[in-house]
């Protein structure tokens, strides 16, 4: 473990819905401009993790500290004016808006160049007029990643961002996110192992709301546990 | 995406859209014109009825600006349009004050009224995450509770038969007494918080009320304080009912419960949807299409506008969902296609 500050430090992080206990004692340091993928089974509480990163859902245990600063009890829009950008699972984009004015909206400042960079980055120029509720779903993807980047983040969560993208899309968006190492810290939440290979980042576990293995990519795969409850035996 | 990648860090072509004229300001620009020309053609009564119809235009004007850019309906706009009036009134009958000041503070009385009755009530509602439906049905009881007290509270206004004797608007100096003054006074608070609405909203303030539309949740996770925005909106949007009422209630001379009665708050309604809920110009040219209806089935019954403005709310919702003038671009465009393919 590194003993520079990490980026963000989830301690003893849990969650309940009544009796049901989506994640259950989760704690984890993530360093800044690290990436990590977060694995598991439907329901494991992958995106209720993010929830509470993001302020979508307050914690009902345990603390979220970014930096010095803890989140644990801030709302969702001042989290995300600290820095911490979300990317949901279904694409979430403002289907009434252009591709141009859904990245306005969510760039952190009026800067034209900022927009302009981030709409040639996500590959949507010649899309720039159309309405977001028209773009297939893949470029609701990117544009979805776009809006993130465009707030600048310190922390970006990603919540499946190759759900129903192409073979090519899905490895050119592992090589986007390869380039942002080191720059933000990235999370993000996959079912695609190949995506996941390819990233080859620190890989965490979660089975019923618990870390159960993390570690890098190629021990996991050989972890029994986790080759048990999600991957399956070869 | 390839190409995407290549081009990462590379400066792009896409120009953010700038500020510019758009249809609804043209659209703007040449009603309020044609308005501006009223009192030249028509007489003294046409014009103090267009005076009323301007500040009812100025109410939906409000309306609109909440309900058509944040999607959310406010069934119990005419309380603010109410408390603008009573606010008005009560300043310049029950007060006592200079009468050459009076009708200023009644002014500024009905729209920090309107204004800070929607404050407390928007605040606890809006932060408090009341949405869609569920905050349609409390604004309905607000505009029931509304009208309880200004039927009650018979000490302070009037009960049943309201405050009579309301002066015409004057500020020192200047007197809006004649029907072409009123009108003018109208005309021009109207036309200042339309175009003040189209400027503002035609921009980054537009995009993000467009946003919390769309999803409220998403705007928040972008780092938008959406509830104080909502708020702020649905404040501004009781402020331009208050003003409307306020000089409304110096144009007619008395203030009664109709004011805030649960008909004025469906009739706002319906003429925000014959315009086109989210257009701001669309509801100006949606009051006076329905006030003109009025007035011809009120000369044949005045009982059955009621039934008339409830049976003109279901055709809208079935055939003109977008407001009338919105359907009118679309049956134009059909018919010129249908002409091009012809040719």
């Amino acid at each position: 473990m590194s003993t520079a500050l990490p980026m963000l430090k989830l301690s003893n992080v849990s969650r309940s819905f009544g009796a049901f206990k989506a994640v259950c004692d989760v704690s984890e340091e993530f360093a800044p401009g690290e990436i990590i993928t977060i694995i598991g089974p439907n329901g494991a509480g992958k995106s209720t993790l993010l929830n509470m990163i993001c302020g979508t859902l307050p914690v009902s245990s345990g603390t979220i500290t970014y930096g010095h600063r803890r989140l644990s009890g801030l709302s969702g829009d001042r989290i995300a004016r600290l820095g911490i950008a979300r990317k949901f699972q279904v694409p979430s984009v403002f289907g009434s808006l252009t591709v141009l004015e859904n990245l306005m909206v969510s760039a952190v400042s009026r800067d034209s160049d900022l927009i302009e960079r981030t709409i040639d980055l996500v590959d949507l120029y010649g899309d720039r007029h159309v309405r977001a509720a028209d773009l297939p779903h893949g470029k609701k993807q990117w544009l979805e990643i776009g809006m993130a980047l465009s707030m600048q983040p310190k922390v970006l969560l990603l919540d499946e961002p190759t759900a129903g993208l192409s073979v090519e899309e899905t490895r050119a968006t592992a090589r986007f996110l390869k380039d942002l190492e080191g720059k933000v810290t990235v999370i993000v939440i996959e079912h695609d192992m190949a995506f996941v290979r390819d990233l080859a980042a620190r890989t965490i576990v979660l089975h019923h709301g618990r870390v159960i293995a993390s570690g890098n990519y190629t021990d996991i795969e050989d972890n029994e546990l986790v080759r048990d409850v999600y991957l399956g035996r070869r | 995406m390839t190409h995407a990648l290549e081009q990462a860090g590379a400066s792009g072509k896409a120009a953010p859209t700038a500020r510019r004229l758009r249809p609804a300001s043209i659209v703007a620009i040449v009603l309020v014109v044609l308005l501006a020309l009223m009192p030249f053609v028509a007489e003294d009564y046409t014009v103090s009825n267009y005076r009323d119809v301007l500040l009812l235009a100025l109410f939906a004007l409000g309306l609109d600006l909440f309900w058509g850019k944040t999607g959310i309906l406010s069934f119990g706009h005419a309380t603010f349009f109410g408390l603008g009036a009573y606010g008005m009134a009560i300043t310049t009958v029950r007060f006592g004050i200079d009468p050459a000041w009076a009708p200023l503070a009644g002014l500024a009385l009905g729209v920090v009224l309107a204004a800070a009755v929607a404050f407390v009530v928007g605040f606890f509602i809006l932060y408090g995450g009341v949405r869609g439906a569920y905050f349609t049905i409390v604004t309905l009881a607000l505009a029931m509770i509304a009208n309880q007290i200004a039927v009650g509270w018979s000490k302070v206004t009037g009960g049943d038969s309201g405050l009579i004797g309301v002066p015409p608007f004057s500020v020192p100096g200047i007197s809006f007494a004649e029907p072409v003054a009123g009108f003018y006074l109208a005309l021009g608070l109207l036309s200042v918080c339309l175009f003040m609405s189209l400027w503002i909203l035609n921009g980054r303030t537009g995009l993000v009320l467009a946003a919390i539309r769309d999803d409220e949740i998403k705007a928040r996770t972008l780092g938008y304080r959406t509830q104080f925005i909502l708020l702020a909106t649905f404040c501004t949007s009781a402020a331009m009912a208050g003003l409307a009422g306020a000089i409304y209630a110096t144009g007619t001379g008395f203030v009664a419960p109709d004011l805030i009665a649960l008909l004025l708050s469906t009739e706002v309604i319906v003429w925000v949807a014959v315009g086109g809920s989210g257009t701001l110009v669309g509801p100006v040219i949606g009051t006076i299409l329905v006030w003109q209806l009025q007035e011809r089935i009120s000369s044949i019954s005045y009982a059955a506008w009621p039934i008339a403005i409830g049976t003109f709310f279901i055709l809208l919702v079935l055939v003109f969902p977008d407001g009338i003038p919105a359907y009118l671009v679309r049956l134009a465009r059909r018919l010129r296609a249908g002409k091009g393919g012809k040719s």
